[in-house]
């Protein structure tokens, strides 16, 4: 549905995303993932036919955005970062509005003006001027803009930027309950936006694609945590000499653990060496040194979360 | 250019309900008001041009800036000129839509000034000239059309609708300043330059039309420059697609 082919887009000297190559199928609910000025709205904007790319090819619906910018827009709902609305105009008036130049025949703008405002939650807002509204009816105006047509595929950025936590977890909803129908392309910076919505995570760093191999390796690591009671440093020295850790770094103490009732600790990260499973040295190391005082209080397998594949791919990148 | 009528529906709804424009209203009405009522007490003239003649000229330079300003810099600033340019609409009908809209609403501030011809019409028994007002409405219309597609175009490079009207109230200033100080022609037989400079002037165009007369130049000059503003700007908008 969607298709980037070594898209690049340079404002003078300044090169916003530099050949990128992906493709969304029909169907896919795609997150878009990466840091403010990563380059997210220049792509989307040059999939929306907004301005064009340097060099090139995008097609959305299997139309060339360059070339064929009036099908592409037939096809599209786009939602602009920061949701531009008109503010003098009321909810229904707006609405009326973007549906005739959307091309819905006058006999049924009153009808799909329902519609979205029913599937958008603002209905009993379609007589209330723009610019009274809240940041999060807002949204859902834009939103309900979007999905005017229905169009095929949606692109949308950053739709829950700038909404209180209540708000975004319903504008999530919302964008589960349009992904069973609609081909979705959203972009955000809030990764657990992406683990509950999308089926797939694209993530852009510095105008570039962060490969999905490179994701997939990431989000494959895992780490062991392991709470010791002990002297601290000779445990670290223990834990360092097992054969199969890599690496041992000590995390820094999360401040209650006097009024926990736990013995004095440390939590120990252990990063193990090629892909090993260290739990049963730690076991032998830790019963020999029991008459020590040595004692294991928590054992745990870590996966990363896309947080930290996001952290780790973005610094390495950098 | 299907889409005309609901974008330039949707500038109406703007138009009309924002304080500006009933701001813009109130002035212009009292202003032509003023004139009219003081110019009818001392000379009687029941003429087009006791309604407009010197208002005719100034009203477009002080009005079209206020009421072109926003336009397309608003659009710009809000980000809904993306929302709008990323619709299946063309930059064309973008222009054309907003250019109706203030034209529409310029006239209706015109319509009103009917009254004033109504007042003329019950203080007067003799045969009233009505072509000369019909020339002169038309003028007025014309003038106003260049000088509000002027200032769309002015809109189209600002984000700032207040630096968009001080431009293009400087452009219209210095076209007046220019008409009244080259009024009495500075040679006695122009030569090329000076009857090309003439004839760009936008006010020398004005005047055949307060006197009744229809001359296809005058009517042309106002079509072509005001056409090639509006194509102007639909250029400008269409720069972002330049790559």
């Amino acid at each position: 549905m969607i298709e980037a082919e070594k898209l690049t887009k340079r404002f003078g000297d300044y090169t916003a995303i530099d050949e990128l190559t992906f493709r969304v199928s029909a169907g896919e609910v795609v997150g878009f993932l990466g840091v403010n000025g990563a380059g997210k709205t220049t792509t989307m904007r040059i999939l929306s036919c907004f301005h064009p790319a340097t060099s090139g090819k995008a097609s959305v619906a299997g139309f060339d955005c360059y070339k064929q910018p009036d099908e592409v827009r037939r096809n599209i709902g786009y939602l602009p970062e920061n949701v531009p609305l008109y503010p003098e105009l009321r909810v229904r008036e707006y609405l009326a509005f973007r549906a005739r130049i959307k091309g819905i025949a006058r006999a049924r703008v009153g009808g799909e003006v329902e519609r979205v405002a029913r599937s958008c939650k603002v209905e009993d807002r379609l007589r209330q001027t723009i610019g009274t509204l809240s940041r999060g009816y807002r949204q859902r105006v834009g939103l309900a803009d979007a999905i005017i047509g229905p169009p095929k595929i949606m692109i949308m950025d950053e739709p829950t930027s700038g909404l209180d936590p209540i708000q975004r977890a319903e504008v999530r909803e919302l964008l589960l309950e349009l992904g069973k129908e609609h081909t979705v392309l959203l972009s955000t910076h809030i990764l657990s936006e992406v683990e509950s919505t999308c089926s797939r995570v694209i993530i852009i760093h510095n105008g570039r694609i962060v490969p999905d191999e490179h994701v997939a390796k990431l989000r494959s690591v895992r780490r062991y945590l392991a709470s010791i009671a002990g002297p601290k440093d000779n445990v670290l020295g223990a834990l360092r000499q097992l054969a199969s850790v890599q690496d041992v770094k000590i995390l820094p103490a999360q401040g209650n653990e006097e009024s926990s009732g736990e013995p004095a600790h440390a939590v120990f990260e252990l990063d193990p060496r090629d892909g090993r499973d260290p739990r049963a040295d730690l076991t032998e190391l830790l019963a020999g040194k029991k008459d020590a005082g040595w004692q294991l209080l928590e054992l745990r397998r870590k996966v990363l979360s896309l947080d930290e594949v996001f952290a780790r791919a973005t610094q390495e990148e950098a | 250019m299907k889409n005309l009528a609901a974008l330039t529906r949707r500038e109406l709804l703007s138009v009309y309900v924002s304080p500006l424009a009933a701001g813009t209203a109130a002035m212009f009405l009292f202003l032509i008001g003023l004139m009219f009522t003081v110019r009818f007490m001392l000379t009687r003239l029941v003429d087009v041009a006791t309604l407009i003649d010197p208002f005719g000229y100034i009203l477009p330079v002080l009005l079209a800036p206020v009421l072109t300003m926003r336009l397309l810099s608003e659009e710009r600033r809000l980000g809904t000129l993306e929302m709008l340019l990323t619709a299946p609409v063309s930059d064309l009908e973008v222009v054309l839509s907003k250019f109706l809209g203030v034209m529409a609403f310029y006239a209706s501030l015109m319509g009103l000034t009917a009254v004033h011809v109504g007042v003329m019409r019950f203080c007067y028994d003799g045969g009233i000239d009505w072509g000369t007002f019909v020339t002169g409405y038309l003028g007025m219309l014309l003038i106003a059309g260049l000088f509000l597609s002027f200032g769309l175009f002015v809109s189209a490079f600002f984000e700032t609708p207040i630096l968009a009207a001080l431009t293009s109230f400087i452009g219209g200033l210095a076209v007046l300043t220019t008409h009244f100080a080259s009024a009495p022609p500075p040679v006695v037989r122009p030569g090329l330059s000076q009857q090309i400079f003439t004839f760009l002037m936008p006010f020398q165009h004005f005047k055949g039309f307060l006197n009744g007369s229809l001359d296809t130049r005058d009517l042309s000059y106002f079509v072509f420059t005001t056409a090639f503003f509006l194509f102007l700007t639909t250029r400008v908008l269409e720069s972002r697609k330049w790559k």
